[in-house]
């Protein structure tokens, strides 16, 4: 991200802004949609991150912080939106998926869907320091500076997801009760 | 595929798939909101969000007739009333995004009586992100006290006769605005400025504002800073509200590059204030606060919270003995601090910032407020769903007995946020 563009948005140079914002919205909407798993609410968390982006440029000190400082501003975004997805699907119950595995190709499928069950099922804080641990690869330090939480918050968060996920993977591993009566 | 290492590699790859390139019709939608919105170039209170838009007169008054039909219902007996959130009725507004499949709330009001009966506001941090003071019904539901004023209104604080409630407002759709202290009444009366005589570089902002209980003068927070710009400083200042004459206690003054001033309160005998001095880091968000005290005169200046405790919204009893406060500060729940999400607990404290006792515990707690008479305190409380995701989520209005027992909801609503409830004084 060039330092003059940001300093020139951050003057009320929205031309600037808008440049900047055509660097960085793939980014930031490839984050949202894999915290989200969804992509109206992703589509939304961006819209709203980069306007309050805009709003909130000038009192931005730290000009090379530009792109940590924005994807804090994606990341509290997604929560926000995550709350209203939860609110919304609160009596959704989330219906298994049956069906043989096998090793012609369904298998990947079928792990696909489970992680996509079992990382829906994990909170929005756990999801976000997964994504931007393994989707952007960020070291779990620069996480924590990114999202202001101490260094072993972000380190836990990532701990529980990966538990959340594994512990979910292994509950629907479990063999099923076949249908009918149990004796 | 669940032994770790199998793991991390499927993860890995299945967190790859997905979308590269965000979508050109949110890009676009997002740069013409910009278009049309200013940036905040002075922020007076970090809590502050964009405005955009302004709604149409009709609808404000589908609104109020939505909220007064389902309050008749809910009255009179009927079946479980379902109203679903219509645009806010506030006249200023902000990030609208364009239509999707993401859900909108629904409230789903309770009431629980007090020990005493004057009107409740509160401030109600919309969908559209701009806060606006509402009035507690009878049946729950809040109702704008001020539709007229545009923008923000914040920090509603009564006098202790309940004739006054002042309160600072700003509309940042106006770039020119700044924000300024107002007072109306109970019923909300076309509000009077109190903000008479502050011209930039000297004085930017007022907010915070605080009735002496004589009724006399008023304890605000007053920011310095050029127009346009952001803030140089803020300090507590007192204005004679007989004389409009204004004292900034110049021990409290507090540069901006480090920290503000928030929340500035009389003790009941008017020899001391206390306020909370707000640390923040270089994007303005809070890492840490602390509650202070001061002699009315700007002498004797003490802590009386620890640092890396976030003490904050400091409150005195109406007898002047204990002091209400909140482990971090609601308004900057969504800004985090270094424990944001944790340990955010209701207490008071001896004047002296002794016998510290915890009122709260487990769930997020904030905003309190003595209720009138002091027997009560009313606060706000997060879901339990949201302590887990660390999500600003959807505050409650709460009530418990002042030594923290009998803890009930007075409110519930199922959108975000109302919080900082504050009762009228028996009038």
């Amino acid at each position: 991200v060039d330092r003059d563009l940001v300093e020139q948005a951050r003057r009320g140079d929205r031309d600037a802004f808008a440049v900047l914002v055509h660097q960085v919205s793939d980014s930031l909407y490839a984050v949202a949609q894999r915290i989200l798993r969804d992509p109206a609410l992703a589509e939304d968390a961006l819209q709203n991150a980069l306007v309050l982006a805009w709003r909130r440029l000038p009192h931005l000190r730290e000009i090379d912080r530009f792109e940590a400082w924005i994807h804090r501003i994606l990341v509290h975004a997604c929560y926000d939106e995550s709350q209203r997805a939860r609110q919304w699907t609160a009596n959704v119950r989330v219906l298994p998926i049956d069906g043989p595995t096998s090793s012609d190709g369904t298998s990947v499928i079928a792990d696909r869907d489970e992680l996509e069950r079992a990382f829906g099922r994990l909170p929005v804080d756990q999801r976000a320091v997964f994504v931007l641990h393994h989707y952007l690869g960020l070291p779990l330090v620069e996480i924590a500076e990114m999202l202001e939480i101490p260094a072993g918050t972000a380190r836990s968060r990532l701990h529980y997801a990966t538990r959340g996920l594994r512990d979910a993977l292994l509950a629907e591993a479990e063999p099923a009760v076949p249908g009918g009566r149990l004796a | 595929m669940t032994d770790d290492r199998s793991l991390e590699r499927a993860a890995r790859s299945w967190i790859e798939i997905g979308p590269t390139e965000a979508p050109e019709r949110a890009v676009e939608a997002a740069l013409h909101l910009i278009q049309t919105t200013p940036q905040v170039r002075a922020l007076r209170i970090p809590w502050k969000f964009p405005n955009a838009f302004t709604p149409t007169r009709i609808a404000t008054v589908a609104v109020i007739g939505a909220l007064t039909i389902g309050g008749a219902v809910f009255i009179v007996g009927g079946p479980p009333v379902s109203v679903g959130v219509p645009p806010s009725p506030d006249p200023s507004h902000a990030v609208q995004p364009t239509p999707s499949a993401s859900a909108r709330s629904t409230p789903s009001p309770t009431i629980s009586p007090l020990n005493s009966t004057g009107l409740i506001v509160f401030e109600h941090f919309t969908p559209r992100l701009v806060t606006r003071i509402e009035q507690l019904l009878p049946t729950g539901f809040g109702q704008e006290l001020l539709p007229d004023v545009p923008g923000n209104q914040q920090t509603p604080s009564w006098s202790s006769d309940g004739a006054r409630l002042a309160f600072a407002q700003f509309d940042p759709g106006d770039p020119a605005s700044r924000q300024q202290i107002f007072e109306t009444d109970a019923t909300g009366s076309e509000p009077r400025p109190v903000t008479t005589d502050c011209r930039p570089p000297a004085c930017l902002d007022e907010s915070g504002p605080a009735y002496s209980v004589d009724g006399r003068q008023m304890v605000f927070v007053r920011w310095a800073g050029p127009l346009g710009g952001p803030p140089t400083s803020s300090v507590v200042a007192i204005r004679d509200l007989t004389t409009g004459a204004v004292t900034e206690l110049e021990s409290t003054g507090t540069p901006y590059a480090e920290a503000f001033i928030d929340h500035p309160r009389w003790s009941p005998d008017a020899t001391h204030i206390s306020f909370t001095r707000v640390l923040i880091d270089a994007d303005a968000a809070s890492t840490d606060s602390r509650i202070w005290l001061v002699n009315a005169d700007g002498n004797g200046l003490r802590a009386l919270t620890e640092p890396g405790f976030e003490a904050g919204d400091a409150e005195w009893s109406p007898d002047g003995t204990r002091i209400l406060f909140a482990r971090e500060i609601v308004h900057h729940w969504s800004g985090g601090g270094k424990g944001a999400g944790e340990n955010e607990w209701i207490y008071t404290m001896a004047p002296d910032g002794t016998a510290s006792t915890r009122l709260t515990s487990g769930r997020r707690t904030g905003a309190p407020s003595w209720t009138a008479g002091g027997s009560q305190i009313l606060y706000s409380v997060l879901d339990a769903s949201s302590i887990a995701s660390g999500d600003i989520a959807t505050p409650d209005i709460y009530v418990m007995e002042a030594d923290g027992s009998n803890q009930r909801k007075v409110a519930t609503y199922g959108d975000c946020c109302r919080w900082y409830p504050v009762q009228q004084p028996a009038p």
